[in-house]
């Protein structure tokens, strides 16, 4: 079989009705992996012969007349923060380079119930913490639409794996743009569901009250179809909520009429480039066209948006990597007679990268004492400005609509400056802060220096609200067709 | 709220110590740098009106419920000691925390 153009629908349909095996699927998959991948660098791993076992397995089962589950053959990546019992996670991180997976994450194992096949394990910035996966200890990851451009992060591989049809979909994670913003730079579709929906059971741990897993697709009906699968409380995490799945694929045909769509106005800037401020007009005349409701609204607390997360997002991270200290597990410093303070000092600071030790001084700064007040607790005050301020605009909107990224995918290197790097999040960042829904889908393209790069438009949805969100995506994929568009 | 120019060297010494990194004098000025700035962006968050705003520490409105009270069997012992960088018999091994004779 070719790889090009099938969806995650079409192949788990094709294996479930015998018209094609698990096995032919993966190994189709595998080919172009072999043939791809050594120029592109989206995988950390390759899990070929358990992915072959998996396949095969499910194969002799539908060959004895079992009913296969609802992703049968569909080959499946997954960011290497996410754990599959018994392989590597190493997080983009030298301090678990020889890592191994104690336990398998609620995720995979609800992917592996629904018979996909997990074929391998995608590079990302480390410890997620990125948005270039430039941050990857293990090497950096190229996008496909140009070679010499970054694939956004921290889920590069990821996206970069599914926009290259390597895999009809791959996992990703969320904190704070990282699986949106890839999504949008590899011009494909991603979606960060609300916080709680998927279990973080088996999801390392980079800011609890952000992080989220969710899935890179080629359109919103495949991501309606994994997110189906991957949704469900999980009494493992606290934080996982109790409500249904969403069921995003019985009302995928519903019509869209009297949908109510707002365009923050501080999401157009003049400092977007300008074809991305052309696709969200663009977009919006669709949805006018489907006859939704369109209008102008205002998110004021876009702007302290970047702030508030730099304060969240390493507060939270530098006490969860203070976990990693040489001695239950990862790196440990080869210093036989050093003293225990020594030995996770030397283990930390040879084991980390330079990203991932910014976020932890920063993090640590912001929780020291006399310090705390000024920075932390504030941050967390403004949090729930950010929060009050989007319940206020989903009871005058369904959703929200705007870029994703205030431009398309930059080269290698071109944001050395860690604060401009962290600016590419301005718009995606308030809804990890605020926990409500978000998704990029491919809304058009531009040329930048001869180079054709795709742009993404973002989605957001109140806490919950990936019906309606994915919904919408879905009409505008039937009415559009830059989600088909290839590198 | 402190300025970010209260920010001197000594201090991201002393985060550096409290993170347990090690870091080299050249590392210490990069990171002095690359924080200046950031909280010279952060610094914003000064100007915003917060009186009698809670805080909020998680927007997941429904977490935190009790467990079932119910015995889960824990990760097998040997795939926790094989994680571990240095082992010996059942335990993990590191270096001497007591000074001698302060346990007896």
């Amino acid at each position: 079989m070719s790889v090009e153009d099938k969806t995650v629908r079409s192949i788990a349909h094709a294996v479930q009705t015998g018209r094609t095996t698990a096995t032919a699927v993966l190994e189709a998959h595998l080919e172009r992996i072999e043939a791809r991948d050594s120029e592109l660098g989206c995988f950390q791993d390759v899990r070929a012969e358990t992915a072959r076992a998996m396949a095969r397995e499910l194969d002799e089962r539908i060959a004895k007349g079992a009913r296969p589950g609802p992703l049968a053959g569909v080959p499946i990546a997954i960011k290497d923060n996410i754990m599959v019992a018994g392989e590597p996670a190493t997080c983009g991180s030298k301090i678990l380079e020889h890592f191994i997976s104690p336990y398998e994450s609620t995720a995979t194992q609800r992917l592996r119930e629904a018979d996909a096949i997990l074929l391998g394990r995608t590079r990302c910035d480390e410890f997620a913490m990125g948005s270039s996966t430039e941050h990857c200890a293990f090497g950096p990851v190229r996008n496909p639409w140009d070679t010499d451009r970054v694939p956004g992060g921290s889920s590069g591989g990821s996206a970069a794996a599914v926009a290259a049809d390597l895999v009809p979909c791959a996992l990703g994670s969320d904190t704070g743009g990282s699986i949106r913003q890839p999504a949008a730079f590899c011009g494909i579709t991603g979606v960060k569901p609300t916080g709680g929906r998927v279990s973080r059971w088996g999801l390392v741990s980079f800011a609890p009250s952000m992080d989220q897993i969710g899935p890179f697709t080629r359109d919103a009906a495949d991501a309606a179809l994994v997110l189906n699968v991957l949704s469900g409380e999980d009494p493992r995490d606290d934080t996982s909520a109790a409500s249904p799945p969403p069921d995003c694929i019985k009302d995928d045909e519903a019509p869209l009429s009297g949908l109510r769509i707002g365009i923050p106005a501080e999401h157009i800037s003049d400092d977007n480039n300008p074809d991305v401020n052309a696709a969200v007009s663009q977009a919006a005349e669709v949805y006018a066209s489907l006859g939704c409701d369109v209008k102008s609204v205002n998110l004021s607390t876009t702007e302290l948006g970047i702030a508030c997360y730099y304060v969240l997002g390493p507060a939270e991270a530098s006490s969860n990597l203070a976990r990693f200290d040489g001695i239950r597990y990862g790196r440990r410093a080869d210093l036989p007679d050093a003293s225990l303070e020594a030995l996770y000092e030397a283990s930390r600071t040879e084991g980390l990268g330079a990203e991932a030790k910014r976020r932890i001084m920063l993090g640590t700064w912001v929780l020291s004492a006399g310090y705390y007040d000024a920075y932390y607790r504030r941050a967390l005050q403004v949090r729930r400005l950010i929060h009050d301020e989007y319940v206020r605009i989903f009871n005058e909107v369904d959703l929200l609509l705007g870029p994703t990224v205030p431009a398309p995918a930059f080269k290698f290197g071109s944001h050395a400056d860690p604060l401009s790097m962290y600016l590419c999040d301005t718009y995606t960042v308030t809804a990890n802060i605020a926990g409500i829904c978000g998704m990029s889908m491919p809304a058009g393209t531009t040329t930048v220096d001869g180079s054709t790069l795709p742009i993404g438009v973002q989605l957001q949805g109140p806490v919950l609200g990936e019906n309606k969100m994915l919904r919408a995506a879905h009409h505008f994929q039937k009415a559009t067709s830059y989600h088909e568009l290839r590198p | 709220m402190p300025e970010h120019s209260d920010l001197d060297l000594q201090q991201v010494k002393h985060a550096a110590a409290l993170a347990r990194l090690n870091l080299t004098d050249e590392e210490l000025v990069a990171i002095h740098s690359d924080l200046a700035s950031i909280l010279t962006h952060i610094d914003q968050l000064a100007k915003v009106e917060v009186d009698g705003i809670e805080p909020m520490s998680s927007p997941h409105g429904h977490c935190s419920r009790l467990h079932d009270d119910e015995i889960e069997t824990p990760i097998p012992r040997q795939i926790v000691l094989d994680m571990a960088p240095a082992t010996e018999g059942p335990a993990i091994l590191v270096p001497k925390v007591l000074e001698d004779g302060a346990g007896s």
